[in-house]
């Protein structure tokens, strides 16, 4: 349950370096250690007091041909708590976003705070603040997730914490939402095969901007105790089974009015084929 | 993951390879107690083991950081404790990491065909394939 941010492609090293250094202090997370690696290799460690930018600069420019190669790592505490905040490679931000961060589990004291969720959970860290930390960045941001399993962030009903720059999206993940509960229901699986033959992105954008119809969506996800705002997105779950509810209640009181009168094309090309002349 | 020391007490079992008569099982804050380590400050693995059996090539003094899923975390956890010791010259003859299941991240990182695994605590470097390191990582201590 870790926190995972992705910034728009354009972004480089430095801008993740900035970003980073922004998330530490606007949190007030005290940085003891640094640790930078090159292809796995440690090529820069040191115990800190706190974050020099420019030192920082500097080391990504003496290793400017591996630049996106460089993976930094900064030991953190917050309160009594034990963290990391890692720059990824290249490689690795395919894997867990640009930039992550995460607490230890706690080993020595009776807390529960366990993971990166768990500090938003007990308000350790304010969800809001943590959105509004996103907004003053999102001209950089793709979005930020916390997902439970470590999913890797397809899967909607993993994800209890989103902030996303687009919108739409949000209406991208009730399309996937759906497909997942094809999986284990029959009404679901109708609907998906309807729903799997549009153009997910321009209906997730019709949707989202049809005012009643996105106001509507978050009503429902409202009283299912999920926030979900609009601005840019933003979605918050204490837990995975509301989330859950929420999305397939959301399918049936928007999507399947929508789809209920359209014909599958299935049906649809069965019947072009079969008014065909034999040959 | 060992959340608290009756947690860690429970485990045992799953999380402590029986390779041979057990001499001491000390627990994160117990190890930590022992050897100074800055608890307060940074990640701390699981269990510091003591077997009564010397292995020739794994040594006696085992250090262990155990979780259900989160390999990504706890190799951090594992080489910060590595590094402690490294830095205090104590010996550890063998760091270890013992996981219930890969999570999807995980797998994709480093469930590889041409991953590999460089085991530079034990003064040696050892690249293992994917299925030795599934079975050391998943079977051992089961």
């Amino acid at each position: 349950m870790s926190l995972h941010i992705d910034l728009i492609k354009s972004e480089n090293k430095y801008r993740q370096l900035e970003l980073a250094i922004a998330f530490i202090s606007f949190f007030n997370l005290i940085v003891n250690k640094l640790k930078i690696k090159v292809n796995g290799d440690v090529i820069h460690e040191e115990q800190l007091k706190g974050i020099d930018k420019n030192k920082l600069i500097k080391i990504i420019d003496s290793n400017i041909d591996n630049k996106e190669s460089l993976h930094i790592q900064f030991l953190f505490n917050l309160n009594s708590h034990i963290g990391y905040l890692n720059i990824n490679n290249n490689y690795d931000s395919n894997i867990f976003g640009n930039i992550e961060a995460n607490i230890f589990p706690d080993k020595i004291s009776n807390s529960n705070i366990n993971n990166f969720f768990d500090l938003l959970r007990h308000n350790i860290i304010n969800k809001d603040n943590l959105d509004k930390f996103f907004v003053n960045h999102k001209q950089i941001l793709s979005k930020a997730y916390i997902d439970i399993n470590e999913e890797g962030g397809d899967n909607p009903f993993d994800i209890l914490y989103e902030y996303g720059t687009t919108g739409y999206n949000f209406f991208m993940k009730l399309f996937k939402a759906v497909e997942l509960l094809s999986e284990e229901n029959q009404d679901f699986l109708d609907l998906y095969t309807k729903l799997r033959s549009s153009d997910k992105n321009y209906f997730s954008s019709l949707l989202w901007h049809d005012d009643k119809i996105r106001d509507y969506a978050f009503k429902i996800a409202n009283e299912n105790n999920i926030v979900a705002q609009v601005g840019s997105f933003r979605l918050y779950a204490d837990n995975k089974v509301q989330l859950k509810k929420s999305y397939k209640e959301m399918a049936e009181k928007i999507l399947n009015p929508i789809f209920m009168e359209i014909p599958s094309m299935e049906e649809q090309v069965k019947k072009v084929s079969s008014n065909l002349p034999n040959q | 993951m060992v959340e608290k020391l009756e947690e860690a007490k429970r485990r045992v079992k799953d999380d402590i390879p029986p390779i041979g008569i057990i001499k001491n099982i000390y627990y994160a804050p117990e190890w930590g107690e022992k050897f100074s380590y800055p608890i307060n400050k940074l990640p701390i693995a699981d269990y510091y083991v003591e077997y009564n059996y010397n292995h020739k090539n794994f040594g006696s003094r085992y250090l262990i950081e155990a979780s259900k899923s989160n390999l990504h975390a706890q190799i951090i956890q594992l080489e910060e404790s590595a590094d402690f010791f490294k830095r205090e010259k104590i010996v550890v003859d063998t760091y270890l990491i013992v996981i219930d299941r890969l999570s999807d991240r995980d797998k994709r990182k480093y469930k590889l065909k041409d991953f590999t695994l460089e085991l530079q605590y034990l003064g040696k470097t050892s690249k293992e394939s994917e299925n030795e390191f599934a079975h050391r990582f998943n079977k051992i201590g089961k």
